[in-house]
């Protein structure tokens, strides 16, 4: 595949306007249940929980009372669970044993918990050399086998219910402290943190404002985690004969006490161990639905119901691209007409680009402009057959990229599609490259697919391609890796492996937003440069009317998912017609007449998506309805004027 | 009080990194800030611009006392941040307050606005009492254009317009006098910027503020700063009077700058600037701009008796071997760090034609 980057699929930005009455608190917990494994884990858990707390009252017999005219009874009706080697309920006693197992696990976490945060946080906070020191004792901590480690704390104090507790626990204080210390490191990095120093919020308060509030999620799962290991370590504490003595009831020791049976009696052994391996699951699954939360890596990857999309993909009439368009002058490069797209939103579909009509033809660049939210990148995302099917549907209108529709394929198909006409270029040149490839290797890839080419000839179309992006010493920068190359270098990078297939057809994703001034130049020029030589065309998408003033010969402005203005740019900028692209021309500071004085803001925000106001999207915002009944009525279609199209119902007036 | 808010003298940031082991080199040095100097007077605003890399952003940190510097001092409102303990910079920093670039970032996420900005009150026990606070609150919101009805919001409940908006408000309602702005709008939707724009403008006169702004936009600089300081690895290449640096730049690298972001016609090549900032770790040798200096080729092919060929082509002696000194326009109305700044056209880059 031509497309260079992209691997991450940006999730929709919809609903981040929650109501404010949905208070964040319990939002971790509705996720938790929305989950399978969390819903179990957290009903298992509460029933163990009621367990610790009322198993005592449930037992129907009295669980130290001995029956030697009943030893090691199989299960029975009065015995649901039979009786043991003294002739004792074991139902009841595991009912008991509840509240002395699930106390040692929780006492255990807790105890490591109260120990390990604050060391972890300390260090991160303070650094040098007691970071240095509380992380080389806790490496030497961990070098030691859980169990073992345990084992010789109990030893050595001897062997109680509380021991147990403090020897599970301070098993379990070093990964307590690595972790609080490498999450108290991350969000000491972020920037509201040091908004707060330099707000003079005194270290205390930031510590016990902002750093553990935003830590509390991760220790949280992790606690949940550590529970099932603690439990089990208590188990095996209790099984050797080390935890809680006899008589007491603990499931480890019961099991412990089993062992001389388990070939005569396994039932004996079964329920005490069926319970033990019940609660570490729940804790599990728990804690498990808890990382999925907490966990930013994971946290997109929850996506419900792919099934329903391949569904109504297939349900759609499948011959819509056999619409020939009566073209006048050689075929454009992509044409989309009345396209609609849309976001798959738990709520139903919410629109995202609306009746999006555009032609670029060979060698001609055109640039989308239009600002966070009014749908460019979804369509740059569609145009490239990068949209996720599972996120974006498709709700009308065609593609056609060089005469072959991009809609409706086969995956297959349109990866083919995508290799032979379609090169790609994204905003973040530093995530599109893998950091452990060379990028000859990576260039090399998108060379080689679908073609049989050798390794020299692959070697040399390599290097061919970093001389055309601008590259020197070829050769030798092939076996470099991609840290070893700054931004504005590693955007040529990515360049040249969008132009490794030859497409017909550029896409540039803000292709310099994320480099400096001086480097956009560059980067510009080359893209310039390499269309001029290829005859290429361009799409690009952008925020910045003085790249498009600089680079592009169209220019498409983009408002609430649709065109509202398109045209060459020396007619749309110098003279634009429809109050959104003037009022964009004159937000823009410059131009030493205004210096100091307001600048024209447009009131308001960009809408939503998916919550347009009625009529044209734009009349909230706009300084040349007044009012009139016209704009709420309907959406204003798009016509031309002065040489190009408006979509407002009264482009004529007011030049600016 | 002084006439001046702040004072930089000779100030210098080095960051030393950790010398390799068994290596008889020196520990590398990262000159971030090498030997600035400004002053920002009272109720003016003071624009450092600058690419990533330049040091900017250190800057800022030394200016409101998150950093300490190596060398030189930091002066405001007439108190040196040296002579400052730890309890005292905290008060110093109610008087002068950072409003970082994205409002998304720089707001805890778990903080409802209101906390947020009763955080800021509570840090520095201002208007004590539940009632005097909430007053106050609801003060600061009207300020920056907010309603009530956003206080009970979280960060990520709002647009990032209205989170730029409650950043400002906590960086106002301790009623400071210099706010430090880094990169106050370039993470904000462009028509949002010039409302954010006209809000700082606004509020600039009416509390009587003085602000340091942190950018790359010159566009923005010529809109609201009074003078400017261009930063290229770590030192003012160029320094003045916003008006005279913005339409008549001495120094080969603001004249880069300034066409790259003016509305310049067609693909301006003229403008485009060869190579990239080079790391603060190993700053060229004289003029640190001659690696990418369009200038400094140009004067060498007309003089090559002069010139020596250096990796990065023919370039005047004086450029590679010595550090050139900052020298004030005619006018009197900037300095320059350029050895043959007098011998370049100094017209502003040509703009859109009309």
């Amino acid at each position: 595949m031509s497309a260079a980057a992209g691997t991450t699929n940006q999730a929709p930005e919809t609903g981040t306007a929650a109501p404010a009455a949905a208070k964040q608190r319990w939002s971790g917990l509705r996720r938790v249940v929305a989950q399978p494994k969390g819903l179990v884990g957290l009903t298992l858990v509460v029933l163990y929980l009621l367990l610790a707390i009322f198993g005592p009252l449930l037992a129907p017999h009295d669980p130290f009372r001995q029956d030697f005219a009943a030893t090691l009874k199989a299960p029975s009706a009065a015995h649901w669970f039979g009786t043991d080697q003294l002739g004792r309920d074991v139902f009841s006693r595991v009912l008991i044993g509840a509240r002395a197992t699930l106390g040692v696990g929780v006492g255990g976490v807790t105890f490591a918990f109260l120990f390990g945060v604050p060391l972890g946080v300390l260090a991160a906070w303070r650094r040098g050399w007691i970071d240095a020191l509380v992380m080389r004792v806790i490496d030497v901590m961990l070098s030691f086998p859980d169990i073992v480690f345990a084992l010789a704390i109990v030893a050595v104090l001897g062997a109680s219910t509380q021991n147990v507790i403090i020897a599970v626990g301070v098993v379990s204080v070093p990964i307590f402290a690595r972790t609080a210390r490498a999450v108290t490191l991350s969000i000491l990095a972020e920037p509201y943190i040091e908004g707060s120093a330099s707000l003079g919020a005194s270290p205390k308060r930031i510590i016990l404002r902002h750093v553990l509030p935003n830590i509390s999620g991760t220790l949280l799962t992790l606690s949940t985690l550590l529970f099932a290991s603690t439990l089990l370590s208590a188990s095996g504490l209790g099984f050797l004969g080390l935890g809680t003595q006899p008589p007491n009831p603990e499931w480890g020791t019961m099991l412990g006490e089993s062992r001389s049976y388990i070939r005569s009696n396994p039932y004996l052994a079964t329920f005490p161990g069926l319970f033990l391996a019940g609660s570490a699951l729940a804790f599990n699954l728990l804690g498990d639905a808890l990382r999925t939360i907490y966990d930013p890596a994971s946290r997109h990857a929850v996506r419900k119901r792919p099934w329903l999309g391949a569904l109504r993909r297939k349900a759609r009439p499948a011959s819509r691209d056999a619409k020939p368009e009566a073209t006048t002058g050689p075929a454009p490069a992509v044409s989309v007409r009345d396209l609609r797209l849309a976001f798959r939103a738990g709520s139903g579909l919410l629109e995202v680009v609306r009746a999006v009509d555009l032609d670029i033809q060979p060698g001609r660049t055109l640039a989308v402009v239009g600002e966070s939210g009014s749908g460019k990148t979804t369509l740059l995302r569609a145009i490239a057959t990068l949209a996720n099917p599972e996120q974006v549907a498709v709700t009308g209108g065609t593609i056609l990229i060089g005469g072959e529709s991009a809609i409706d394929l086969t995956p297959s198909a349109m990866m083919d599609l995508r290799r032979r006409k379609i090169g790609v270029v994204f905003q973040d040149a530093a995530s599109a490259l893998n950091p452990v490839l060379t990028i000859g290797a990576q260039i090399a890839e998108a060379v080689r697919i679908g073609t049989d080419l050798d390794a020299a000839a692959v070697r040399q179309r390599c290097a061919e391609l970093l001389s055309d992006v601008g590259i020197s010493d070829p050769e030798r920068r092939l076996a470099m890796y991609p840290h070893q190359f700054s931004g504005g270098m590693k955007q040529r990078i990515v360049i040249a492996i969008a132009l490794a297939q030859d497409p017909q057809l550029l896409l540039a994703d803000e292709p310099t937003s994320a480099l400096d001034v001086t480097i956009q130049q560059q980067i510009l020029a080359l893209l310039g440069d390499i269309q001029r030589k290829r005859g290429m065309a361009v799409l690009i998408v952008t925020h910045d009317l003085n790249l498009v003033a600089r680079f592009a010969d169209d220019v498409a402005v983009m408002y609430a998912g649709a065109i509202v203005e398109h045209g060459a740019v020396a007619q749309v900028l110098d003279s634009p017609r429809h109050p959104y692209t003037q009022a964009l021309r004159a937000a823009i500071p410059g131009g030493a007449g205004r210096r100091g004085k307001p600048l024209d803001a447009i009131g308001g925000e960009p809408p939503m998506v998916g919550m347009l106001p009625a009529g044209c999207a734009f009349r909230p915002r706009c300084q040349r309805t007044h009012g009139r009944p016209e704009c709420g009525r309907a959406e204003p279609p798009a016509e031309m004027v002065a040489g190009r199209k408006v979509a407002c119902f009264f482009a004529q007036e007011g030049l600016s | 009080m002084s006439a001046d808010a702040i004072v930089a003298t000779a100030l210098s940031r080095h960051f030393v990194g950790r010398r390799p082991l068994f290596s008889a080199k020196p520990a590398p040095v990262a000159r971030a800030v090498d030997g600035v100097s400004f002053r920002v007077p009272r109720g003016s605003c003071f624009a450092i611009v600058g690419e990533s890399g330049s040091g900017k952003s250190s800057l800022a940190r030394l200016l409101v006392g998150l950093l300490q510097p190596t060398a030189g001092e930091v002066v405001v409102d007439g108190e040196p941040l040296s002579a400052l303990d730890a309890t005292g910079l905290r008060r110093l920093r109610r008087r002068i307050q950072l409003v970082l670039q994205d409002p998304r970032a720089s707001l805890d996420p778990r903080m409802s606005v209101f906390e947020t900005l009763h955080e800021a009150l509570a840090v520095h026990g201002l208007h004590p009492g539940r009632k005097a606070r909430a007053e106050r609150i609801a003060t600061t919101i009207g300020l920056v254009g907010l309603s009530p009805a956003h206080l009970d919001r979280f960060p990520h409940e709002l647009s990032g317009g209205q989170r730029q908006r409650a950043a400002i408000a906590r960086a106002i309602i301790c009623e400071p006098d210099i706010l430090v702005l880094d990169e106050p709008v370039s993470a904000l939707d462009v028509s949002v910027q010039a409302q954010i724009i006209n809000l700082l403008m606004e509020l600039k006169q009416r509390l009587s503020l003085t602000f340091v702004v942190i950018t790359h936009d010159l566009a923005l600089v010529e809109h609201i700063a009074d003078a400017v300081g261009v930063m290229y690895l770590g030192r003012f290449v160029e320094q003045g009077a916003a008006e005279n640096v913005c339409d008549a730049p001495r120094h080969p690298y603001t004249q880069s700058l300034m066409a790259a972001t003016s509305h310049a016609g067609a693909t301006g090549k003229a403008g485009v600037l060869e190579g990239s900032i080079p790391s603060p770790l190993a700053v060229p040798s004289g003029c640190s701009f001659h690696t990418r200096c369009p200038a400094a080729r140009l004067i060498a092919a007309r003089d090559p008796a002069s010139a020596v060929a250096t990796p990065d082509g023919l370039l005047p002696r004086r450029c590679v071997t010595q550090d050139p000194v900052s020298q004030a326009a005619p006018n009197g109305a900037s300095t320059a760090t350029c050895h043959f700044q007098d011998e370049l056209p100094t017209a502003r880059p040509q703009l859109q034609p009309a």
